[in-house]
């Protein structure tokens, strides 16, 4: 596509200036290519306008006054009313569950002993409230969370989740080696996010699909089995505001809520005493991620057309939350959103762009684009960013969002999802359904060439979640590879993805794990760099 | 006459008789009037948009009725009849969109069917009728291979005759990349169009 190739097109909705019109006649009248692509247009969108219409079903009317009346939820698709698969996986029946889990996958082991062998039982207390409250909290765990990991192996992860629907049958478990360990669920879906804190002893996670059309947020105290509901909330949209960010300290955990009605908050977890609070009421914000070291300041960003990011500290006689960020911010950076601070403190990935609600959520609607800065002593320098995607041009070229993650090493990052709205560079690049692996000491962090191989992702529908091992060479890749089936004879599939990066034109190896009808991943590597 | 018919919606007027919605008569009724007069003129044009955004009578029917209930509960965030046709298919647009994303999980035993397909008519004379069906089809399987920014952006222009910035207010996006996303999506459509031999 060229220029005259945008005029051509905005020709057939008089979307032209009287100067545009005058340049594009000017140049059909010389070339018979853009005369043919104004014809090709021409007759498209007379195909497409000249579609048959189709009657209205004489049903919706009585349908809409019905769900009118009866205050039906709306947007709630077939297969999540009741009698759907949901109402199978309610019917899975409540085990004594934390003794088991923790046995199973505390067990010690030589090569993986990020966690600490079990020293209490209890039971399960996930919190069925649409937003966390405080009596839907667990009591504080009786035992602290193990401060000093040990090692693992090189690029080994430390476990990954295991999901299935089969014949009505909904299990969740956290696979560990040979052992698979059930997590009990008030309801049932598909992992789609996990990360664990830096000294191992909390794995914060995300459900989609559940039967109430929103994700469901948790967080699992690797000590002692206790869960400790997080919240709900709509899917991010765009990949936007998904982030589950651990201070370096283990001691919070910041996370993003968008309510029904699209309102957004940053919320937060404390480690100490189990404990949820909403720590920001503006209805557009968004946490980002820690500055490193003990003082506890997060990154908020509110999304505005122009958004700006906050950098909020979260203790403190001054912090009263829930708050505005923009009243309590100690640095203010118009401009900036998401702000994801590698683990090392010394890097941070973020947004720049005009936002808008395109689809009732945020997301990038002009100039999308993830920038790297570097962060001194005086903080993120912002205006002295690179662009990630160092070759592509930016402007009316877009993304509309994009995953984003850190390896534990502070070299390695990756991106996926990334949703580019502006014309492919050669082979499709940038593509939403691969996964483009950088890293910071590369000058030119990610061009095409930073794609993963193809058979990485190939058969895959959809990207899930990409997870990075402390060595900087190995990922961890959940990919959807197939849908389920209405009556819940089994449940969507998805393939965990072992990858072994290869040197220089050897290709990466591929270590497939859960293939069939089973959702394997994500992956969980320790959230620490190798010592 | 879109305006015409918005603007006696928004004052309360009714000039039908019998409405074919019929909402509750408990409600309002001037803000039963404007429902009404929204469902008259835009639940026709809404379904045939989202049939074509998802190719599927059952689901596009649901996302119809979805999106007439949200807007009825929104209604009195509408303040401007001008802006009532955008203000709707956005709201059609983000609940397809919703329910397109949410359906990636789980996709209907019967979903193999050829999209939205017709049997074709077995009376005498209904060859033309036949080849109809037949270009409709193939168009839309053309359509469902675009992305769905790029389909529903072709939708909105060429289906719902929208110009650029109403396309924009529909979609959150700037004039300028509504025309981008356009082109893009008139150069994918032409292969695609190619592919099923629609195209000179």
């Amino acid at each position: 596509m060229n220029h005259v190739d945008e005029l051509i097109s905005a020709s057939l909705s008089n979307d032209l200036t009287d100067a545009e019109r005058e340049q594009m006649n000017a140049h059909l009248a010389r070339c018979e290519r853009c005369r043919d692509t104004l014809a090709a247009f021409s007759d498209q969108r007379k195909l497409v306008s000249g579609m048959r219409h189709v009657p209205v079903p004489r049903d919706l009317a009585p349908r809409i006054r019905t769900g009118i009346e009866n205050g039906r939820r709306p947007g709630v698709p077939w297969w999540r009313r009741p009698g759907g698969i949901m109402a199978i996986a309610a019917s899975v029946t409540t085990a004594a569950v934390a003794l088991l889990l923790a046995v199973l996958i505390f067990k010690p082991n030589s090569n993986i002993a990020v966690l600490n062998s079990p020293t209490t039982s209890a039971s399960v207390q996930p919190s069925a409230s649409a937003i966390p409250t405080e009596s839907a909290i667990p009591t504080p765990t009786q035992s602290a969370p193990p401060s000093s990991p040990s090692p693992v192996a090189a690029g080994e992860p430390a476990g990954h989740f295991s999901y299935q629907l089969q014949n009505g049958a909904a299990t969740l478990s956290f696979v560990r080696g040979d052992a698979a360990t059930p997590i009990d669920l008030p309801a049932y879906g598909m992992p789609a996010n996990a990360s664990l804190s830096p000294d191992g002893g909390w794995l914060a996670f995300r459900i989609d699909g559940e039967s109430s059309g929103l994700s469901q947020y948790y967080v699992l105290n690797m000590s002692d089995g206790r869960l400790t509901s997080l919240g709900e909330s709509l899917p991010p949209t765009y990949s936007l505001g998904e982030e589950l960010a651990w201070s370096s300290d283990s001691a919070f955990l910041a996370y993003s809520l968008t309510s029904r009605d699209s309102k957004s908050d940053a919320w937060l977890f404390t480690a100490a005493d189990a404990s949820v609070q909403q720590l920001t009421n503006t209805g557009d914000a968004y946490s980002g991620s820690w500055m490193a070291g003990d003082l506890h300041v997060l990154w908020v960003s509110r999304a505005a057309s122009q958004p700006t990011s906050y950098l909020v500290q979260v203790e403190g006689e001054a912090v009263n939350p829930p708050f505005d960020p923009s009243t309590a911010a100690i640095e203010t950076q118009p401009g900036v959103f998401g702000p994801l601070v590698a683990p090392d403190g010394k890097h941070a990935i973020f947004w720049r762009g005009t936002m808008g609600t395109p689809g009732g959520h945020w997301s990038f609607s002009q100039g999308g684009m993830p920038w790297l800065a570097e962060i001194t002593g005086a903080g993120v320098d912002f205006a002295n960013a690179r662009q990630v995607f160092s070759t592509l041009a930016g402007g009316r070229e877009m993304f509309r969002g994009a995953s984003i993650t850190w390896g534990p090493d502070s070299d390695a990052f990756a991106v996926w999802n990334a949703q580019w709205t502006g014309v492919p560079q050669g082979d499709r690049f940038p593509d939403s359904t691969r996964v483009y692996f950088g890293h910071v000491s590369n000058q030119e962090l990610i061009t095409a060439a930073e794609t993963l191989d193809t058979p990485d992702t190939q058969g895959a529908t959809s990207i899930i979640d990409v997870a990075l091992a402390a060595d900087g060479n190995h990922l961890g890749l959940t990919v959807q590879t197939a849908p389920g089936a209405e009556g819940g004879a089994y449940g969507p599939s998805a393939e965990l993805r072992l990858i072994t990066r290869g040197y220089g034109t050897d290709p990466d190896k591929v270590e497939v794990i859960g293939q069939g009808q089973t959702w394997s991943g994500p992956a969980v590597y320790p959230n620490i760099a190798q010592p | 006459m879109e305006d015409e018919v918005l603007s006696m919606a928004f004052q309360g007027r009714s000039t039908v008789d019998a409405s074919p919605m019929s909402v509750p008569r408990t409600a309002e009724p001037s803000r039963e009037a404007g429902f009404d007069r929204l469902f008259e003129e835009f639940s026709a044009p809404i379904y045939n948009y989202v049939l074509r955004m998802v190719a599927d009578r059952d689901r596009a029917a649901d996302i119809t009725q979805d999106t007439f209930i949200k807007a009825y509960r929104k209604l009195d965030s509408l303040t401007d009849p001008a802006s009532a046709k955008s203000w709707l298919y956005r709201i059609a647009t983000n609940t397809a969109i919703d329910e397109m994303r949410r359906r990636k999980w789980v996709v209907r035993m019967d979903d193999d069917r050829e999209p939205h397909a017709e049997r074709p008519d077995g009376r005498p004379g209904a060859e033309a009728q036949v080849m109809a069906t037949q270009v409709d089809e193939r168009l839309q399987r053309a359509l469902l291979r675009l992305n769905p920014d790029r389909r529903q952006c072709l939708l909105l222009s060429d289906l719902e005759d929208m110009s650029a910035q109403q396309i924009g207010d529909v979609m959150g996006l700037s004039y300028g990349a509504v025309r981008t996303l356009l082109c893009r999506a008139r150069g994918d459509m032409r292969r695609h169009l190619a592919t099923e031999g629609l195209t000179r």
